[in-house]
């Protein structure tokens, strides 16, 4: 079989960790919707943690996965969710984009099993994995499309 | 106050029009009625538009929210008026923010035309077709109760027909171009007509468009699966028609790259914002498209450049799990 060299091999790593990394996220999302939906939806799915048309968008398939998506980011880490929900939604450039647990305070987010916290925390990192690796495959796509062809 | 009524009041979008007065508005909806009465009217104007400080300064293309007596509504639509989705307050108010958001009157032009559009597709719209729907039925509903109550004698014959009017009048507003999805090009009138056919149930009609918004809902919720799974199954069929070994490869590479790539995007915009309105939802619904189709497009040219040698395809077992 024919020598890869680094480029390549830089290509393929990046490629098969994003999409192994999509196809883990897509079917843990799949499962911790079912389950945190059920927990959650009546404690936090209301006003003012949610405005008024996030609460009609996020009701069904397939923007409800998005609320779950943030559930899990509030119970695997609240401190910097809280933290960084607060500067979006204040933040003159982000505000009109962002909207997230508006008002929250440590206080006020739930307390749940902790195998569900240790599965929001595993879940975010996974999360943030995907996303740093996908940017790293985009850029990956654009320096090879201008370089290498 | 007005809006505590909720049950009796439709909420209204009104665009201004060049010499419309708050006064002009009222007497549009209202016809005559006491000076006492339209200053309270007009104090619930100001408060649901917090945006007008004096009451006598409106202008041409602002988006006033109304809530106007459902006895009020009358069939035919007053000339400012826009459609409004059974969304009730939340769709009001969240069209109301993207008008104000829009600078000049071609912006606006094109915001109204566009929104009905945008709402019609994408993901996220999958989403709004199922609640608008789901909303709707009891619209009909009624529709078939009013009927009954006539033929029991407990409604008069003036107060059925104005009572149907109103509500195909409802339906063809809230529905708006998803109307198109029930009667394809008959009008709603039409299509809700009473059967006079012999052996036939009256209200067959009107029943049969209960089962079919029913229905609509039911695949639209299944329509955004069923989308998600499109592109793998398309995929996987040009592979079963392809006999090309190298082309089979650069089918199943270019799926899965657009897959990841989407997916990945997608996350990544998640983690940094959350949409705010059905417009947002469209923008990040848009985005992870288009991602999709340049990671997809970008991975294909990357293995056919470096990679053409290894047949994925046969390793994986894709080519015998996609087969005719």
């Amino acid at each position: 079989m024919e020598e890869l060299d680094n480029i390549a091999i830089l290509g393929a790593v990046l490629f098969v960790s994003t999409f192994v990394l999509a196809i883990v996220i897509l079917i843990y999302l799949l499962v911790m919707h079912k389950i945190l939906c059920r927990l959650l939806d009546p404690i936090l799915f209301r006003e003012p943690w949610f405005n008024a048309t996030q609460l009609a968008m996020f009701d069904s398939w397939p923007l409800s996965f998005i609320k779950s998506m943030q559930y899990m980011f509030l119970i695997g880490f609240p401190a910097l969710t809280l933290k960084f929900s607060s500067f979006t939604n204040k933040n003159r450039f982000t505000k009109r984009l962002s909207y997230r647990f508006k008002g929250m305070r440590l206080t006020d987010v739930p307390d749940v099993q902790p195998a569900i916290k240790v599965a929001c925390k595993v879940y975010t990192i996974l999360h943030l994995l995907l996303s740093i690796v996908g940017v790293l495959f985009f850029l990956y796509l654009g320096w090879f499309g201008l370089f290498e062809l | 106050m007005l809006t505590q009524q909720t049950t009796d009041y439709d909420t209204v979008l009104y665009r201004v029009r060049p010499g419309d007065t708050l006064s002009k508005i009222i007497h549009g909806y209202y016809g005559r009625i006491p000076v006492q009465q339209r200053n309270t009217i007009i104090d619930q104007i100001q408060t649901d538009n917090p945006e007008i400080k004096n009451p006598h300064r409106i202008f041409p293309d602002q988006v006033l929210k109304m809530a106007i007596p459902q006895r009020y509504c009358t069939a035919e639509s007053h000339p400012g008026e826009m459609p409004v989705f059974d969304m009730g307050e939340q769709y009001a108010k969240a069209v109301q923010q993207q008008w104000q958001h829009a600078a000049t009157s071609q912006e606006k032009d094109m915001l109204s035309t566009l929104t009905p559009i945008m709402l019609g597709t994408g993901a996220a719209s999958m989403t709004m077709v199922e609640r608008t729907f789901k909303a709707n039925t009891p619209l009909l509903t009624e529709m078939v109760q009013n009927y009954e109550a006539y033929k029991a004698g407990d409604l008069r014959k003036g107060q059925y027909d104005y009572r149907r009017r109103r509500i195909v009048t409802q339906l063809k507003s809230r529905l708006g171009p998803l109307t198109r999805i029930l009667d394809g090009t008959r009008r709603q009138s039409e299509v809700l007509r009473i059967s006079r056919a012999k052996g036939r149930k009256p209200t067959r009609n009107i029943r049969r468009q209960i089962g079919r918004m029913g229905r609509v809902a039911k695949y639209a919720k299944a329509g955004g699966v069923v989308l998600a799974g499109v592109g793998l199954g398309l995929a996987c069929n040009e592979i079963a028609n392809t006999d090309d070994r190298q082309k089979k490869n650069e089918i199943l590479v270019e799926a899965m790259g657009g897959l990841a790539g989407g997916l990945a995007v997608g996350t990544a915009i998640v983690l940094m914002f959350t949409p705010v309105g059905w417009i947002g939802a469209l923008i990040v619904g848009a985005s992870t498209a288009i991602a999709s189709i340049a990671s997809g497009a970008g991975t294909r040219v990357v293995y056919t450049a470096k990679f053409s040698k290894f047949d994925i395809a046969s390793v994986t077992k894709v080519s015998q799990l996609c087969r005719n």
